[in-house]
């Protein structure tokens, strides 16, 4: 697994495509951290000169929350990015049959892979601490709740990663991997808003799989283990399934 | 040694391989000779593990062949068709990564890599990235890849396939210098490549063995048909009616026709017309410059053991089932 761990992180650290992807993960994030702490100034402003209504001005709520929100979303976008090739395109070179020809499991290049996308998404998302650091000289932040934040992103971003490699294992095109990856995750992300129209028996079904209300919870600073363990669980139950995508598609595969 | 025992795979209802039966001894390079849809890249692929057979058992050096159990493919050295590589990757990190993989030590790794590229001639290319490879070089690298860890076993599939003729002469004298240290087997579809390389031939033919054998014993099963190369001055315009009715003669083709004729005769088993050809020829005015006795190429021997099964299905083109998706 760590051979194929190095092989993936090298691949990651030099690809142009994954600096793309993690540049402009960090400048959306870079604009959503000064929209809401502009926002938050002006709130905070006028609710100090009385001229607007006074309203919650704790920073977990007005800038962390929304903050962290958002980076799960923006995670969102670039993991199909960062997943997409990591079987299909071994499928489509047909490099996987000698990737499976060597004395190594498939679970174990399942994992290796796993690990070097998580891995690189939890580096793409470290330099955005420093912003908060930056938050830090002007304001407070409680480090409760930073870290809360942080250990939800890593734990949401691995089931993530999770369902994009199932996905890329399904097919043998980076780009219908890709889109569905992101057609899946938007729906999971989601899917807790039809909670209202689902009635009494399956709304709080799709509320407790959505990963927006999963989630929010964490951003704001609150430390559900449940939650937590509802990420890592969906995470691991992909990666069994990629494992036994790629066992199936090893009986059916073509001549 | 590889060790097939009635294996059968099917794709949906459709058999690709069928109670196949060989066993290769140690050392041996064996050749799997047949056309495109003969059932080569299946066997191959199930030899490998890739592919469960769909009843059969496989076995290399008396381990039994399982899909994703390790202990088996460490006994093996596998080359794909269309070599696929990391082209991204410098040789020496992708035979390092390969190296890894099969579990060789991290000290003893650079001195694997040295001593397998040293033998397909690829050690002036560790530096260089794979997708800047020539494809005679690809195949040194997909071949020193295989050859990493000694396994004592190699599959190689269609191994010369898209190199020039130099290249493949080259790469054929590498692959023969792995007689003796490696149970070779290799698929093909080029006959002389397969006499060139095999101590054994296996010819596939819709999925079915049809023969296992050495080349010369498989000159024998084919029988003593054999045919006479003539070369005869001043017999325009040749009668070949005549020429067939001479007892022995099975059928005569006219190869080139001038001042000179060049005719093939093809004779019937256990039969020599040839002096009688020789006198009938002179006996009409004409000139005998050469007649020689032609041995059963392969071409003929592989003809007549896969003549009347039927036309070959397209390998490459599977039913829409059975792709992967």
């Amino acid at each position: 697994m760590r051979t194929v761990l190095a092989r993936e992180l090298y691949e990651y650290f030099r690809s142009p495509t994954a600096y793309v992807v993690g540049a402009i993960y960090l400048l959306l994030a870079g604009y959503f951290f000064t929209t809401h702490l502009s926002a938050y100034h002006l709130i905070s402003f006028r609710s100090f000169s009385s001229l607007g209504p006074p309203g919650d001005l704790r920073i977990s709520l007005g800038i962390l929350r929304p903050f962290f929100e958002n980076l799960s979303f923006l995670g969102l976008l670039v993991v199909p990015f960062l997943t997409m090739r990591t079987i299909a395109e071994e499928k489509r070179s047909r490099s996987v049959e000698l990737l499976f020809s060597f004395p190594v499991s498939a679970r174990a290049v399942l994992h290796g892979k796993f690990l070097a996308a998580w891995i690189f998404l939890a580096v793409i998302t470290a330099p955005t601490l420093f912003l908060l650091i930056a938050l830090g000289t002007l304001a407070p932040a409680d480090p409760g709740v930073v870290l809360c934040g942080y250990l939800g992103l890593l734990a949401v971003g691995g089931a993530y990663v999770g369902i994009g490699i199932l996905i890329s294992c399904l097919t043998s095109s980076s780009l219908v991997a890709a889109v569905a990856t992101f057609g899946v995750l938007l729906l999971v992300w989601t899917i807790g808003w039809s909670s209202a129209i689902a009635g009494p028996t399956w709304g709080p079904l799709l509320q407790s799989i959505s990963f927006l209300d999963r989630y929010t919870g964490l951003a704001q600073g609150r430390l559900a283990w449940g939650d937590l363990a509802f990420f890592v669980v969906t995470g691991i139950l992909a990666l069994s399934w990629a494992d036994c995508v790629v066992h199936s598609t090893r009986w059916r595969v073509d001549r | 040694m590889i060790e097939v025992r009635q294996v059968n795979r099917s794709f949906g209802a459709i058999p690709a391989v069928r109670d196949l039966t060989f066993t290769i001894p140690a050392g041996e390079i064996a050749v799997f000779l047949g056309p495109n849809g003969a059932g080569k890249s299946t066997t191959l692929r199930m030899l490998i593990g890739f592919l469960p057979p769909s009843s059969g058992e496989i076995e290399i050096n008396g381990s039994r062949v399982r899909t994703n159990h390790t202990q088996e493919s460490a006994l093996l050295g596998y080359m794909p068709e269309r070599i696929p590589l990391y082209d991204e990757m410098r040789v020496r990190d992708y035979l390092r990564f390969v190296s890894a993989m099969k579990g060789i030590a991290p000290g003893a790794r650079d001195g694997a890599i040295l001593s397998v590229t040293k033998r397909c001639g690829a050690t002036e290319v560790l530096g260089r990235r794979i997708a800047n490879l020539s494809r005679g070089y690809r195949q040194r690298v997909g071949l020193s890849q295989a050859l990493l860890g000694d396994p004592p076993v190699l599959v190689l599939d269609e191994p010369t396939g898209g190199l020039d003729p130099e290249q493949a002469v080259e790469f054929r004298d590498i692959i023969r210098s792995l007689r003796g240290k490696h149970t070779v087997l290799l698929s093909t579809h080029l006959l002389d490549e397969a006499a060139r390389l095999a101590d054994r031939i296996l010819i596939l033919h819709e999925g079915r063995l049809c023969a296992n054998d050495t080349v010369d014993n498989l000159a024998g099963r084919a029988g003593n048909a054999s045919s006479l190369s003539i070369v005869a001055r001043g017999l325009t315009p040749v009668d070949l009616a005549a020429i067939e009715s001479i007892a022995g003669v099975r059928s005569v083709r006219i190869d080139r026709e001038g001042e000179q004729v060049f005719f093939t005769v093809e004779t019937i088993e256990s039969a020599d017309p040839g002096a009688e050809i020789a006198r009938w020829i002179v006996n009409r005015g004409g000139e005998l410059i050469r007649l020689a006795r032609e041995a059963p190429s392969l071409e003929s021997i592989y003809l007549a053991l896969t003549a009347g099964r039927g036309a070959g299905r397209d390998e490459e083109n599977p039913p829409a089932a059975d792709a992967v998706h």
